[in-house]
């Protein structure tokens, strides 16, 4: 097992650089700082410099990303000209907030999905599974943005209407109190959530049907065991090893929907600053944001490798 | 005198989309303690569906009639808690594939340490104490370190083993080999069939071996009851089955084993046609398209089962004017 | 149940046997749920790029006395905060959304496939090479790094497809890599090296054929994702831009006014979203058809 862990853990660390380089390579091709700034050549040369300086925009492009892995390593990840404050400070004080929503959400959905597939696959064609294979086929077809809007519309605008009063805030983040916090809190991980769950749950619905129809189910039924002890211990283990590598995916893909329930409910996360320094362009907080959500993405990847192998000990001893 | 097993009657029928599968239709056998009893007949033949409807393990789309008496209770009227108790402590059920049918995820160790933990009250550690002891039994070397592994790390004879061990451990009245070597090599065939025989006699097993393979059927039956579109056939004890035969299909079924004795060059035998639809099956003996005896009587009605001497029953209309097949 | 049978079971109960084809159309057309949304998925369609010239509006003529009116007779949605008509605006975005989806699907399938296919069938280095490269492609969060490259080069609807291609071949690769590799060591391929035919000839004629149904399932899947980001981006206002209109970017525009007219504002979502039922329902449709092992409700 050890041997596994050392091996994938190695193997990720190329995969980790490599995608910090094209990455950087990326923002630095997309972007041009220089835009506004060339309009108003010969008067503000010197603003023009400055820039030029800052982000080394003389060197070729190619290398420009040694420079910011030196300065990384010392913790240096640049100044956000956008926000003022270095890019470092501004990823984690973001990065917090915007792991407030992400992660709740994340184990919200997962737990969910994993119940509604165990129950789900139990009462195989009745009305309830129905019903609940119909909602999550809705789900899918939901892209975050709408979810975000249709729940905004519903408890900003309607609910308030017909009732009076505001259960959940639906443009800021409050966190005077612990009550406040969740009000605020639970519109953007309800968006999160919905998306998640209709996915994770069609996908465990179909493993768990096969899974209950194995040779393997039968015969623990053939030893007697309880019901409960076939689901729960000789079912969902093996339906786990391919949730796992899903719920990996759905984390690197949850930090992309952060970004967009950020924007609509004003949550001070990642997303909305993200969407700034792109206009901008703020070169040094884009490329910080981008590196970190991909590094997140890379390490979460490997923590399911690592889970899969722990999970199903074919894989270990290859 | 009171058998072990008294099936009455079984019919088991299935919805599916094209229509009511009749996979097993007024079966009734018996099964006496410490004998070992083969079910032979083609795939498809109702022979699995019969055992797994024994230990109610079929799904939803089944539907299941009749009686089956064992130790004096009816496993059809118990319930399902109650029926959690027969299985894997007095009626233990091996399987075809041993790969598929064992947890890929958990040791084999902890899959036989499972069923005895159970069924008893005892520790985890009794437990697998226990289940060294069975892979000893059934012959598992090296069974201490063994008893650690995975399935996968098993060959397919080891894995068939480990099944039995699974089966056996609570030393239960009754096992039931559904197929259990026709997914194995035929070299290990012999030995799997072995280990059950030695089982057998050192606790004193019963066995229902179904199979459709009639040369496995010569070394360990005691008994034999050929089985054809969901009903009995012919039933008799082994040597009777073999040599004196009052059933056409059970010698088509015979006839066309390959022989080591025949004359090489001579083409191999088999049944023509085809196996009848078990949803609309064809009216009269469910054989007579495919039989060489065929008369009139076969094609108007479905022949019962007789007795054509002591211990000895067919289902054919012309067992009396047939006489002994050969 | 299987194909074998089925096909059994027809020949027994006397039916006539059908190739397997002619089987999987068939299972097709039982599938009513696919049927129907085929069928409306095709008339949206047709709305989108032929039901604006119904109306004598045009997607940008302003008239501030019209502001945000209900539907009407001349205003079949109504009109927007500056009284453009919302009915001609949102048909318009449906063809240019559906365009970019169609472009995406073409140019992804295009590079999925070749990638795919030379990945799964030559193996070894060639095949880790493009493997690492599409891991790496799947496992980043796609949309930040989407917005990146679309916020520079997605400002038009070509443009937006060519971004989004750049992601979205890396799915279909896969599965035709996974196809590719099961097929060549099958027996007719080894018949065919035998013979001495070329690798090219080897993977259209005898591989390729027998990945296309799982292309198809995957090319309904891809459009309804491509649909989804090309909204989504652009209803962060790093898609297509103004003022070519799309349903994402018709959203962001109108957002404002979310407070007086939500369902106004919505509207072009919910295009998107029966696009994509639509769409998934065709696709578990043709993935019954094609695979009938596969228990569907």
């Amino acid at each position: 097992m050890l041997t596994y862990v050392v091996r994938r853990v190695l193997s990720t660390v190329p995969l980790l650089i490599g995608a910090m380089y094209l990455v950087h390579v990326g923002v630095s091709a997309t972007s041009d700082p220089l835009a506004s700034l060339r309009l108003c050549l010969p008067r503000c040369q010197e603003g023009y410099d400055r820039i030029v300086e800052i982000y080394e925009l003389d060197q070729s492009i190619w290398v420009r990303p040694f420079a910011w892995f030196d300065d990384a390593l010392r913790g240096d990840f640049g100044k956000s000209e956008a926000i003022g404050e270095s890019v470092a400070s501004v990823l984690v004080e973001r990065g917090l907030n915007t792991a407030m929503v992400a992660i709740p959400a994340f184990l919200v959905s997962a737990l969910l999905a994993v119940f509604l597939s165990v129950y789900s696959s139990r009462r195989q064609y009745s009305k309830t599974d129905y019903a609940l294979t119909g909602f999550s086929f809705l789900g899918l077809a939901l892209p975050t943005f709408f979810v975000g809007l249709v729940l905004q519309v519903f408890w900003g605008v309607w609910f308030p209407k017909w009732t009076g009063f505001k259960p959940f805030y639906t443009g800021s983040m409050r966190t005077e109190s612990p009550l406040e916090l969740l009000q605020s809190i639970t519109l953007p991980v309800l968006t999160l959530v919905i998306v998640s769950v209709a996915a994770e749950s069609r996908f465990g619905r179909a493993n768990m049907l096969e899974i209950i129809s194995s040779d393997y189910v039968r015969t623990a039924r053939a030893k007697g065991l309880s019901e409960r002890q076939v689901i729960w211990k000789h079912a969902l283990r093996n339906a786990m090893i391919p949730l796992v590598t899903l719920w990996a995916l759905d984390f690197a893909a949850l930090l992309g929907g952060s970004v967009i329930t950020e924007t609509i409910f004003s949550w001070p996360g990642l997303g909305p600053a993200f969407v700034i320094a792109l206009t901008k362009p703020d070169l040094d907080l884009v490329m910080g944001i981008t590196i970190l959500t991909a590094l997140i993405a890379i390490i979460f990847n490997l923590i399911a490798d690592l889970l899969y192998g722990w999970l199903d000990p074919r894989i270990r001893l290859d | 005198m009171t058998f072990l097993l008294e099936v009455n009657r079984l019919d088991v029928r299935f919805r599916t989309e094209l229509g009511m599968v009749q996979a097993v239709n007024d079966v009734s056998f018996t099964v006496s303690k410490g004998e070992t009893l083969a079910v032979v007949g083609e795939s498809g033949c109702g022979k699995s569906v019969t055992a797994l409807a024994l230990m109610r393990l079929l799904d939803r789309t089944a539907t299941i009639q009749g009686e089956a008496m064992f130790e004096g209770i009816d496993l059809f009227s118990i319930s399902e808690k109650e029926m959690q108790k027969v299985r894997g402590a007095r009626i233990g059920m091996i399987f075809q594939d041993p790969m598929t049918a064992l947890n890929p995820v958990f040791t084999i160790g902890n899959q036989i340490a499972e069923v005895v933990l159970a069924h008893r009250d005892c520790t985890k550690n009794e437990a697998k104490l226990r289940a060294i002891e069975m892979m000893e039994l059934v012959g598992i070397p090296d069974s201490k370190r063994r008893v650690n592994q995975y399935p996968h790390e098993f060959s397919g004879g080891m894995r068939q083993r480990a099944m039995i061990a699974m089966a056996i451990a609570n030393t239960p009245s009754l096992l039931i080999a559904d197929e259990p070597t026709t997914a194995l090599d035929v070299t290990v065939q012999a030995q799997v069939m072995e280990v059950i025989r030695g089982v057998q006699e050192s606790i004193g097993l019963t066995v229902m071996l179904i199979t459709h393979d009639l040369g496995l059927v010569a070394g360990f039956a005691d008994r034999i009851q050929v089985m054809y579109a969901g009903q009995l056939v012919e039933t008799s004890d082994r040597n009777r089955i073999f040599y004196e035969t009052r059933n056409p299909y059970t010698r088509a079924l015979l006839n066309s084993i390959p022989s080591q004795l025949g004359v090489p060059g001579t083409e191999l035998k088999t049944i023509g046609g085809n196996p009848p639809s078990l949803i609309s099956p064809p009216v009269g003996c469910s054989f007579h398209p495919r039989c060489l005896h065929v008369a009139d009587a076969c094609r108007a009605s479905r022949p019962d089962l007789e007795a054509v001497g002591t211990n000895h029953f067919s289902r054919c209309h012309r067992s009396a004017d047939l006489g002994v097949l050969r | 149940m299987t194909d074998l049978v089925e096909v059994n079971l027809r020949e027994g109960l006397g039916k006539e046997s059908l190739s397997l084809g002619r089987l999987a159309l068939r299972r097709f057309f039982r599938h009513r749920p696919a049927i129907v949304s085929l069928f409306l998925l095709v008339l949206m369609i047709l709305a989108f790029f032929f039901a604006g010239r119904l109306s004598n509006y045009t997607f940008d003529a302003v008239d501030v006395t019209k502001r945000l009116e209900s539907p009407s007779l001349l205003h079949p949605f109504g009109t927007d905060e500056i009284g453009r008509d919302l009915f001609v605006r949102t048909m318009l975005g449906g063809q240019y959304s559906v365009r970019v989806a169609l472009q995406v699907a073409l140019l992804a399938t295009a590079i999925g496939t070749i990638l795919g296919a030379i990945a799964g069938y030559f193996g070894r280095w060639v095949d880790t090479a493009i493997s690492q490269v599409i891991n790496l492609i799947l496992i980043v969060p796609a949309l930040i790094v989407l917005a990146v490259f679309a916020q520079r080069f997605g400002g038009s609807p070509v443009g937006l497809a060519l971004v989004l291609s750049g992601l979205l071949w890396t799915r279909i690769a896969r599965v035709v890599r996974g196809v590719v590799m099961q097929y060549k060591e099958q027996e007719f391929v080894l018949a065919a090296k035998a013979v001495g035919a070329k690798p090219v000839r080897i993977v259209m004629r005898h591989i390729l054929p027998n990945v296309v149904g799982s292309v198809l399932v995957e090319i309904t899947l891809l459009l309804g994702t491509a649909i989804v980001l090309e909204s989504t981006l652009s209803f962060l206002g790093l898609g297509v831009q103004p003022p070519i209109p799309t349903l994402g970017n018709l959203i962001q525009q109108s957002k404002g006014a979310i407070d007086d007219a939500p369902l106004r504002v919505l509207l072009p979502g919910f295009f998107v979203v029966f696009f994509v039922l639509f769409i998934n329902f065709l696709g578990d449709g043709l993935r019954d058809a094609l695979d009938p092992r596969s228990k569907r409700q």
